[in-house]
């Protein structure tokens, strides 16, 4: 079967919204890890606003470099935090009263507090807990082996604010049938684990692709640790990555994706830079594919699947224990 | 005589928007407005008795007609289109075959969007996830990695008429069958008339504004700066059909004119609107599409005598530009008008305002049935 390529490119909002919201569950899934910034954006002397999770939040570090995720809007004001003086914060009202610890997300004048979120620093990215009951951690952040390591590659970050679920990211991971026709492999990959445990999904799927050109079995291992932090092993004859993937909701209708990629260096530098060029590319072009029907896709409760289409409803089961 | 040129749409509704907004703010509990700024230029409005409200209109948005949905030349052979019209994403593809089809756009597999990335292949087109192919009338005929088809596999496919350069679906809310048919321009009148423009807007309103518009006499004196106030020579109800005639006085590029105005209504999506305007002879084709439950889009193809061209009349190209900024500028002070009215089920009307309550009349005839008994009056 030929298939022209799909457009590379999508308007974000090209088709319009229909009543109501698009998904029948939380945009925030809980009694996850999500990332909120990268380590080395996060310093001691300036703030760094992010939004998420329909608000504002802040990340800082304190003077002992321990980071600290809080809520960004003053909670008597509710203007923005922006001051900040190694200790306090202030908005812009600036009354020395309202002040806040940032230890302890005490307001001084007692009374006010300001939601604190339970954070981890790993791998290089900073991640805040999300739970709507205000639970803590169940579960750490795992951790990355290849990050630090000198056979590997820094990140390569790749890096969108795309209109859709973060359940879709999970969903297309197990779609084994649209790697076929949307990725381009001609032939539906085999899954060789798709198992999900409380909190984890485990995903491992062999595939024949090409990778620089040459046609080669690629074996896909994807690890889910709740619903915000994806470690993605892939290994083939030429090509060992880990790409690390942290989806985080924005707001009701958009999440973040961030994939920061490492490739295992080899010993030659030519085919190091043709690695990091091409392969790179070669992800971020199929990322988009995913973008663009992603964005303006619907979410069918009840979809109509064929004998061929991959574990979905097992995902979609397991996607449910977050929300 | 099929459309080349598609003139870009052009948003009204955007300041209007900002006016609705800050008069809501103005209306709400005060702790809501603090903080808001407001738009500078912009006086914040209290509206005086009837705040905007989401349902303006007691009736339906969506009467049952035709109604246009594109241009034939937005579709070519193979091309595939995304329109949102009736609260509803869709998209209008043409197969090899020439014939256009209208579908729902979302797969009934995992939810793409066959619009974003889809093609058409034959006379069907395939989704681009996973590449499942539907044929015009919605049925899968194709999994390329499965051989068995589930037998739910279909997507809703639309009635479409394609006539006068443009494709029409049928809609109607019961799912009736089409009570009529748009007539197809005779081969003398396609030779005598040449497509000129196509003027496009989006606006807040309804159909049935549009249509009451036509025989609104009394606005064309007020609104229009016509001359007199027009009364009509011939007003003719056929079922799906009324034509209404009339002439009047205006002043064109400074000179007084007689002109001769005729609008033909084929259900509430389109209007076939010659006006002969002293020397000057034009022919529009109007269609009106509800776009979701707030906004409108209206179409209108300029077409001017084949004859009237530059090599006969060197200073047609003037005229023409001169008539087309003039048609522009006339339904935009309407848009204006209908963007912020209300509906009145009870209208005040004197005795020259024109045959309106005829032709709501005549409009009854497109709503569903149980609509009508639950009208209200309101103001």
């Amino acid at each position: 079967m030929t298939l022209a390529p799909p457009a590379p490119v999508w308007e974000s909002g090209q088709i319009l919204a229909v009543d109501g919201p698009r998904y029948p569950f939380t945009p925030y899934p809980n009694r996850s890890w999500f990332k909120v910034a990268f380590a080395d954006e996060v310093g001691s002397r300036w703030l760094m606003p992010v939004d998420y999770f329909g608000g504002s939040l802040l990340v800082l570090r304190d003077q002992d470099s321990e980071v600290i995720v809080l809520d960004g809007r003053c909670p008597i004001h509710g203007e923005l935090l922006e001051r900040f003086d190694g200790t306090l914060l202030r908005c812009v009202y600036d009354v020395e009263t309202e002040a806040i610890d940032m230890r302890s997300g005490r307001s001084l004048c007692g009374g006010y507090g300001i939601k604190l979120w339970p954070t981890a620093e790993r791998n290089g990215l900073v991640y805040a807990w999300h739970d709507a009951d205000g639970g803590q951690p169940a579960f750490e952040v795992p951790l990355i082996p290849e990050f630090g390591d000198p056979a590997w590659t820094g990140y390569n970050k790749l890096h969108w604010v795309v209109r859709t679920h973060i359940q879709e990211v999970a969903e297309n991971a197990v779609d084994l049938a649209h790697f076929a026709v949307l990725h381009e492999y001609h032939h539906v990959p085999v899954p060789n684990i798709v198992e999900t445990t409380e909190r984890q999904l485990i995903v491992d799927v062999t595939s024949r692709r090409k990778i620089l050109g040459f046609t080669r079995d690629t074996d896909l291992h994807l690890e889910y640790t709740g619903m915000g932090c994806v470690i993605a092993r892939v290994a083939s004859p030429d090509v060992d990555l880990v790409a690390h993937l942290t989806p985080t909701p924005v707001d009701d209708e958009h999440i973040n994706i961030n994939l920061s990629i490492m490739f295992k260096k080899t010993r030659n530098p030519f085919k190091d830079w043709a690695i990091r060029t091409f392969v790179f590319r070669d992800i971020k072009r199929e990322f988009e594919r995913d973008i663009m029907v992603w964005e303006s896709k619907t979410f069918h409760n009840r979809p109509v699947l064929c004998v061929d289409d991959g574990p979905v409803g097992k995902v979609r089961t397991w996607a449910r224990t977050f929300y | 005589m099929t459309p080349n040129v598609i003139s870009p749409a052009i948003e009204v509704r955007s300041e209007l928007q900002v006016f609705a907004n800050d008069a809501m703010t103005v209306i709400g509990d005060e702790t809501m407005s603090r903080g808001v700024a407001t738009p500078v230029g912009v006086p914040a409005r209290r509206v005086a008795s009837e705040p905007l409200s989401d349902s303006r209109y007691r009736f339906t948005y969506y009467p049952r007609s035709w109604y246009r949905v594109a241009h034939s030349s937005d579709v070519p052979r193979g091309g595939l289109l995304s329109v949102h019209y009736f609260g509803r994403d869709l998209v209008v593809f043409r197969g090899d075959d020439g014939v256009a089809h209208v579908l729902d756009a979302y797969c009934p597999h995992l939810g793409a969007h066959l619009g974003v990335g889809g093609v058409v292949k034959g006379s069907a087109v395939v989704c681009p996830f996973h590449g499942w192919t539907f044929d015009g009338d919605g049925a899968c005929i194709e999994i390329p990695y499965c051989d068995k088809i589930p037998t739910r596999a279909k997507m809703d496919s639309w009635l479409v008429s394609e006539v006068n350069g443009m494709i029409f679906v049928w809609f109607d809310q019961a799912g009736g069958e089409p009570s009529f048919e748009i007539p197809a321009q005779g081969d003398k009148e396609r030779s005598h008339w040449r497509y000129s423009t196509t003027l496009s807007w989006r606006f807040r309103s309804h159909v049935q504004e549009v249509v009451e518009n036509g025989v609104d006499f009394a606005h064309f004196n007020r609104l229009h700066k016509f001359l007199d106030v027009p009364a009509p020579s011939e007003l003719h109800f056929d079922g799906e059909y009324f034509r209404v005639q009339f002439d009047t006085r205006r002043r064109l590029m400074g000179v007084e004119t007689l002109s001769h105005m005729q609008a033909e209504f084929h259900g509430m999506g389109y209007y076939v609107t010659p006006v002969t305007a002293g020397k000057v002879q034009i022919n529009t084709f109007m269609s009106a599409t509800p776009v979701d439950e707030d906004l409108v889009e209206v179409k209108l193809d300029v077409m001017f005598p084949a004859a009237f061209s530059w090599w006969r009349k060197p200073l047609s190209p003037l005229v023409k530009r001169v008539v087309i900024k003039g048609i522009k500028d006339e339904f935009e002070r309407d848009i204006r008008v209908w963007e912020r009215k209300v509906y009145r089920e009870t209208p005040g009307l004197c005795q020259d305002d024109g045959p309106i309550m005829k032709v709501r009349k005549w409009c009854e005839q497109f709503y569903p049935a149980a609509a009508i008994g639950v009208r209200t009056t309101v103001g």
